[in-house]
């Protein structure tokens, strides 16, 4: 019966002993513009941009997890989930981070979702299966997935994401735009785009909105479909090519067949003083050009 | 600075791109650690190699032999590295870096044995090397040997895939062989029709432009992050010469 009710306190008492272990709390000064290193496991990552010259780390570490390693050296603090010896699964660890909002950022997470907010410095985002999401208006976003999928909600300018089986949906971007994928979709709002490129292996790529009267839009696709939604009374020269797909054309010219092609047609058109450049080119994927 | 932002600013320090505070903190780096400075020297070589080849002739066809030399000579002290745990990142990676910069080297290359003997004016490179326009004439020859240098490429980026093992997940790796395929077929579609019109430039340059697709996807997929964290710093590979 000793015995008993002495292993029932131990049981009862090592909830408790896990539990307290795993929240980190911590409150440090830096500069305005430093660099927030961030590495995580599994979880989710939340980083929030504030008007402090302080970063506050909350975290609740999970399974498999020996600590939290904070870092700070002048002008960089390095957060760093640091995994048990031989551990082969992890919990998950969730990790919000207030930071200084021109603060520069560097995550990396292997299945942690990333989200990102109101940080107005560089982002240097990747991930291998966990989501990338980033709102408000940062300097510019360089963002990697292997599976996850991106989403850029509202950030316009210098953007570089890239994606394997992951979707890409960048929306309301405007400058400097490059996105790539391979069986993923990518998914482009432009507003006043000044300059997009995208490119896919087998995904699907849609892009919708405006261009700058100055333009360029380049999409490039191997197999998967392209669709170009734009307005009707777009201005712009039309470069459009598939070497085996077909182009379906809402502007009212008729694609060509390509000399010596199997089956490939191409179509070369200009709408109203032709400013703006798109260019569309597959192998097998068809191209649809939509007015809205 | 330690290793891995080295790692992180050395193709800016090799261009002369750093602000002079940052090229004196690599310089203090490269002081203190031999490792670096072998790395250093190494990919210097490399890009004076790739600067080598000739612009105005053909390159010697015996340069793909030298380059694999090399990359297996690249292996060997990979290796010797992988005994150093404060080198872990460049340790596992330092070979899909050099496989990087090879498929660089090949790229120029290819552009150079194929059209820099041609003087067609309306030649024109971008500056990541890939071909921009095909000249009208290409003889078959050439595009034989070509494509048997992008094959020996492509072959030594699958051994570079298939040595990751488990580091990647199975549906990322049937992702990637899924859309390898994908353009196998349509390489074989693009020789069905030059077969029927053996000196079309459009299709010629599709035909290149398709096996540089198909290299772009390996060597991004060689460089991928592994699905599972080594303990060190820095588990994910960033490194955006590796897009597609």
């Amino acid at each position: 019966m000793k015995k008993l009710a002495i292993l029932m306190t131990i049981l009862t008492m090592i909830p408790i002993t896990a539990w307290t272990q795993q929240e980190v709390s911590r409150l440090l000064d830096t500069t305005p513009d430093g660099t927030v290193e961030v590495q995580n496991l599994a979880g989710s990552v939340t980083i929030i941009g504030w008007e402090r010259n302080q970063v506050e780390i909350q975290a609740t570490l999970g399974e498999g997890v020996e600590e939290l390693e904070i870092d700070p050296s002048e002008g960089a603090i390095e957060i760093s989930v640091k995994p048990l010896p031989d551990v082969k699964m992890f919990g998950d660890t969730h990790l919000t981070i207030h930071v200084p909002l021109s603060s520069t950022l560097e995550v990396e997470t292997v299945a942690a979702d990333i989200d990102i907010k109101e940080v107005t410095g560089e982002l240097e985002l990747a991930s291998v299966s966990g989501d990338i999401t980033v709102g408000g208006s940062p300097e510019s976003v360089e963002a990697e997935c292997v599976s996850g999928d991106i989403l850029l909600k509202g950030v316009r300018d210098g953007i570089e994401a890239a994606s394997v089986s992951g979707n890409i949906i960048l929306q309301g971007v405007r400058n400097d735009v490059e996105a790539e994928n391979v069986s993923g979709k990518i998914h482009v709002i432009g507003d006043n785009l000044g300059s997009g490129e995208f490119e896919v292996v087998s995904g699907n790529l849609l892009f919708e909105g405006t261009l700058h009267p100055e333009g360029s839009l380049e999409c490039e696709c191997f197999s998967g479909t392209v669709e170009i939604r734009l307005p009707a009374s777009i201005s712009a020269d039309f470069d459009i090519e598939t070497f085996s797909g077909t182009i379906v054309n809402d502007f009212g010219v008729e694609a060509t067949s390509k000399d010596s092609m199997v089956s490939g047609q191409e179509l070369q058109f200009s709408t109203g003083s032709g400013d703006a450049d798109i260019s569309v080119e597959t192998f097998s994927g068809t191209i649809r050009l939509i007015k809205i | 600075m330690n290793c891995k932002d080295f790692q992180e600013v050395l193709n800016d320090f090799i261009d002369g791109l750093l602000s002079p505070e940052e090229k004196q903190k690599v310089e203090t780096h490269l002081e203190a650690c031999p490792v670096c400075r072998e790395e250093l020297e190494r990919f210097r070589s490399l890009i004076a190699e790739a600067r080598a080849l000739p612009k105005s002739v053909s390159p010697a066809r015996d340069l793909w032999p030298d380059i694999l030399d090399r990359l297996e000579g690249g292996e060997e002290e990979i290796s010797a590295e992988e005994k150093a745990d404060s080198r872990a990142w460049w340790s596992r990676y330092g070979f899909l870096a050099a496989a990087a910069v090879l498929i660089a080297i090949i790229t120029v290359f290819l552009a150079t044995s194929f059209f820099m003997e041609r003087e067609d004016p309306s030649l024109q490179f971008a500056e990541d090397g890939s071909i921009q326009v095909l000249p009208a004439a290409t003889a078959p020859e050439d595009i034989v040997l070509a494509e048997a240098e992008y094959l020996t490429a492509s072959e030594k980026l699958l051994q570079v895939l298939n040595e990751r093992g488990d580091s990647l997940s199975p549906k990322t790796l049937a992702v990637v062989r899924q859309n390898i395929g994908l353009i196998d077929s349509a390489i074989g579609e693009i020789k069905g029709a030059l077969e029927k019109d053996p000196a079309n430039p459009q299709l010629n340059q599709l035909l290149l432009a398709t096996y540089q697709r198909q290299l772009k996807l390996l060597k991004r997929a060689t460089a991928l992050p592994p699905r599972k964290p080594g303990r060190g710093t820095g588990f994910i590979l960033r490194d955006s010469s590796n897009r597609l």
